[in-house]
């Protein structure tokens, strides 16, 4: 037990995330199937409106946030990322642990809402001012806008080393070209939850703001926007469901090679349509918004991004049947699922071509048409390969065959109770039924439509119980597996089944995208293992590898078993609850906690068994994705600030005096100036001279310090002249100033505890820290210099 | 060409048409909204010359994009779709960037023309 507490084994993460998503998807359906109950006929009476409201918020919430993307990436990316690119283990293990944890606090928290009677119940979407507190005035919302800040947490965390993992730990010879098309599905879900959950975030924190500091990011008469919610939560919105539909890309670009015996025609083009697909996503978020009245000036940016993102996806279409049509297919139950999976997306996709056309979006515009549209995308199209992989790498995780007439009948019934329950949706909402609502009258042309669809409901049930009792029983009486039962053609179907702990005897050879089918690669690897050649065994040790080409880099010691991630979560646990019950300076102590835990985390060094060869630390790379989130996060308060102020007459409005510019701007001058003796410092470690490394590190130390406490002291003046409840503008101008003064804070306290470090003398770790740091340092200059200039912008 | 050479241009290729794109989307959409809100309104923004400046600039940098990613596409003929780098990962960053150019060219000039043609801050 206290080993699957401590663990930071990938297999071991993946299946714990398995077994908690499992969890959450089964409370996600039975809240699914309650509603189904509710509406099978008019007017009746299972539930409530209130139990309703809050049903159909948390369903939306637990499958997307806490069955889908932990799921994918979570369950299937940790266990099997790191054996399609041949690695040891994630990149971060300790992090990939703390992930976890996090994500299943998270999810306890959020049901902690629904046993206290204040699940959230304003949508997953949560619009404004629906969940301000005017109109909800309970702790429903602070149960959303936490819960979901604390499970993008995890999620941020989990896409940093999923990006870093496939840049950095791939196998000597597996080149860009050479990358296994599901690590590209996960390397495009990773950038887009890195670079668009800082949008959501913002949003929380200017919604939680307004609920209990009383800001005003989103009242129209104080300076506010409500459509400003809509734009931030669409921003991350979009790309989420690209971020849910690519991995399902991923595992059928594996199941199709693997039951075609064929490789994927059109490989570069399938690999660059993933990435594609999640980079144009992140231009068509107001398509969510055509009802609103926006210009169509404006409108048609996202109407043309909208249009066209609709390209990598049939070139992915394109090449998933041409491989099909032109391999020797088996058609077994994964494949069975990823044929079903095509079908719903295809017709799911051409719904949504439909929704291009401005005036058909304001006739369907909150209608059962467009329930039926984004189920047919996330039921249809993300879960089905979710079911499609499970039978594919059951075998791989458990060393057993599923029984395959059984899953074959799960498949069915599953493919027809789904189209039985979404399809007729369409209908009735051409004819106008509303989503959202808890009854509706008879006599109108819905009640068969809806009977239909909770018919359809109970059959997906049947074929989902089929499914698990079929794998439960194969875990105990299936046949033997083997290593290889599909002659699948990536690197996890060349170790035995299950893996073992180390995954690879040796650092496996590749020389192609489908490695287990080069026998040549294969045969070199049980050479070089007869002769004691490219094994790593002195402790747990990873291969690093240049991130294009992948040369080796070097050869890195790697964490066991950590109690920290565990203990951690918890410090951020007792934090989050203690914030939605209201208990600010309890919450402070579990952060104080926290900040305690990650020192102890960071204090026992590994052993230095690390061999350089060139190329970067992966703890470089894992900062510039801990950056790019930082500065995505900004740019979403820049982009506000100016949002806001295109509104508003008076800028600032009158009562609240223009921002002082001199002393702010010399300050940052100081601040930009602390960048030199870092980067000086990081040189001096560099050539072995830790005296002087000290002393520039010192030095910077005490100019940010500097800094610090005069730009302190500047805002408490402010503070004094107007208050953050004073207007849209203060609000937003204490909103970004303080994050900007919070990163400084962040980065004083890593300066000064590596000051502490190096104390004891210079080691490899600490000269990465040092890197590292002077880069944070580095970028929190930029940062607060678009944060400063832009509060100052009225004044210049 | 020499290998140096050709990795530039395969970069350049391969990043600089997204990059436009979405620097030249978030520009027009902040125009836009600059265009039609009550404050900014007032300022005066010839909106129609911001728009085709940006369509031009940005049509003309996919284009140099999409010449960049033929010109490696064709220096690496004869090389193996997954043969051994760096040759062979240029032409597979070659092939998605052709693609993905003329992706992000048709959305430039369908939004740019549309916007200009469109009559300003028309509520939909």
């Amino acid at each position: 037990m206290l080993g699957w507490l401590t663990t930071t084994d990938h297999k071991r993460i993946g299946l714990l995330y398995f077994w908690a998503t499992l969890v959450f998807f089964g409370a996600g359906g039975v809240e699914a199937l309650l509603m189904r109950t509710q509406l099978a006929v008019a007017n009746n009476h299972v539930l409530g409106p209130k139990t309703y409201d809050e049903l159909f918020t948390v369903h939306g919430l637990t499958m997307i946030f806490w069955f889908i993307i932990p799921m994918t990436t979570g369950a299937f990316g940790n266990y099997l990322i790191p054996l399609m690119i041949g690695a040891r283990d994630m990149a971060f293990p300790r992090l990939n642990a703390l992930s976890f944890w996090i994500f299943a606090a998270s999810g306890i928290f959020l049901y902690a809402g629904l046993a206290f009677g204040a699940a959230p119940n304003a949508g997953w979407f949560d619009y404004v001012p629906l969940g301000s507190r005017a109109f909800d005035p309970g702790r429903n919302i602070e149960f959303y806008t936490l819960g979901l800040a604390f499970n993008s947490l995890a999620s941020t965390i989990t896409a940093a080393n999923f990006i870093v993992t496939i840049f950095k730990c791939r196998a000597p010879g597996m080149s860009f070209n050479r990358i296994p098309l599901f690590c590209f599905a996960f390397l495009a879900a990773s950038f887009g939850l890195l670079l668009a959950l800082p949008s959501l975030s913002v949003d929380l924190i200017f919604l939680y703001l307004d609920r209990n500091l009383g800001a005003w990011f989103f009242t129209p008469l104080h300076g506010g926007s409500t459509l400003l919610w809509q734009h931030l939560f669409w921003f991350f919105g979009h790309p989420e469901v690209y971020i849910l539909i690519v991995p399902a890309f991923g595992i059928a670009t594996e199941i199709i090679p693997a039951f075609t015996q064929r490789k994927m025609i059109a490989f570069p083009l399938v690999a660059i349509a993933e990435l594609l697909v999640v980079f144009i996503g992140f231009g068509v978020w107001a398509h969510h918004m055509f009802a609103d009245g926006l210009p169509t000036t404006t409108l048609v940016f996202f109407a043309g991004a909208t249009s066209m993102v609709v390209i990598p996806s049939t070139i992915q279409v394109w090449a998933w049947c041409s491989t099909i049509f032109t391999g020797l297919p088996r058609f077994k139950t994964p494949l069975l699922f990823i044929v079903g999976f095509i079908l719903f997306f295809v017709t799911g996709g051409l719904s949504g071509v439909m929704f291009i056309a401005i005036p058909f979006t304001q006739q369907v515009t909150d209608t059962y048409f467009v329930v039926a549209h984004f189920h047919y995308i996330i039921f249809g199209a993300a879960v089905f390969p979710i079911f499609g992989g499970m039978y594919y790498w059951f075998p791989k995780v458990t060393g057993r065959l599923y029984f395959e007439r059984a899953g074959q009948i799960s498949f069915w019934l599953i493919f027809a109770g789904t189209n039985l329950l979404f399809f007729p949706m369409h209908i009735v909402g051409l004819l106008g039924m509303p989503r959202r609502v808890y009854t509706y009258p008879g006599g109108l042309g819905w009640t068969v439509y809806n009977l239909l669809e909770t018919i359809g409901g109970f059959v997906t049930l049947a074929g989902i119980l089929v499914c698990f009792g079929n794998l439960a029983y194969s875990y105990f009486r299936g046949p033997r597996a083997g290593p290889d039962p599909w002659h699948g053609p990536t690197l996890e179907w060349s170790i035995p089944s299950p893996p073992p702990e180390f995954n690879f005897a040796v650092v496996p050879t590749v020389s192609s995208a489908y490695p287990n089918w080069d026998e040549g690669d294969r045969a070199v690897d049980r050479r070089r293992l007869e002769a004691d050649q490219g094994m790593l065994d002195h402790g747990h040790e990873q291969m690093e590898s240049t991130s294009v080409d992948a040369h080796p880099s070097r050869i890195t010691q790697m964490p066991h078993s950590s109690p920290w991630p565990i203990v951690l979560a918890l410090c951020l646990s007792g934090l989050f609850a203690l914030l939605v019950a209201e208990k600010y300076s309890v919450a402070a102590v579990f952060a104080v906690l926290g900040g305690l835990a990650l020192v102890a985390w960071h204090w026992r060094e590994l052993p230095a068994r690390e061999v350089p060869l060139r190329g970067q630390p992966a703890a470089l790379l894992g900062m510039g994705t801990f950056i790019a989130a930082e500065a995505a996060l900004f740019a979403m308060m820049v982009g506000t600030y100016f949002y806001l102020r295109f509104k508003n007459l008076h800028w600032p409005p009158p009562g609240i005096p223009e921002p002082k510019v001199l002393v702010p701007l010399v300050l940052l001058g100081v601040l930009l100036a602390s960048v030199v003796p870092m980067r000086s410092s990081y040189r001096a470690a560099r050539l072995g001279r830790l005296a002087r490394a000290r002393l520039l590190l010192l030095a910077a130390l005490v100019v940010q310090a500097g800094y610090f406490a005069m730009e302190v002291s500047l805002y408490r003046d402010d503070l004094h002249r107007f208050a953050p409840q004073a207007h849209a503008y203060a609000s937003i101008y204490y909103v970004l100033l303080g994050t900007a003064h919070a990163h400084v804070a962040v980065g004083l306290l890593l300066s000064g505890w590596l000051l502490v470090k190096l104390a004891g003398g210079l080691t490899r770790f600490r000269l990465h820290a040092l890197q590292a740091i002077a880069v944070y340092w580095a970028a929190v200059g930029v940062l607060t210099l678009i944060a400063t200039l832009t509060v100052l912008s009225p004044a210049l | 060409m020499t290998i140096r050479r050709l990795e530039l241009l395969q970069w350049f290729g391969f990043l600089a048409g997204g990059t436009i794109w979405f620097t030249a989307f978030i520009l027009g959409v902040g125009t836009s909204e600059a265009a039609c809100n009550p404050a900014s309104g007032r300022w005066g923004i010839p909106y129609d010359t911001v728009q085709i400046v940006l369509l031009v600039l940005a049509a003309l940098v996919v284009a140099c994009a999409e010449i960049a990613a033929v010109l490696v596409y064709r220096s690496t003929s004869g090389t193996e779709e997954e043969g051994a780098p760096p040759r062979a990962r240029m032409r597979f960053f070659a092939a998605g960037a052709m693609a993905g150019n003329l992706v992000f060219f048709t959305i430039i000039v369908l939004t740019g023309v549309a916007t200009v043609s469109d009559r300003l801050c028309h509520q939909a």
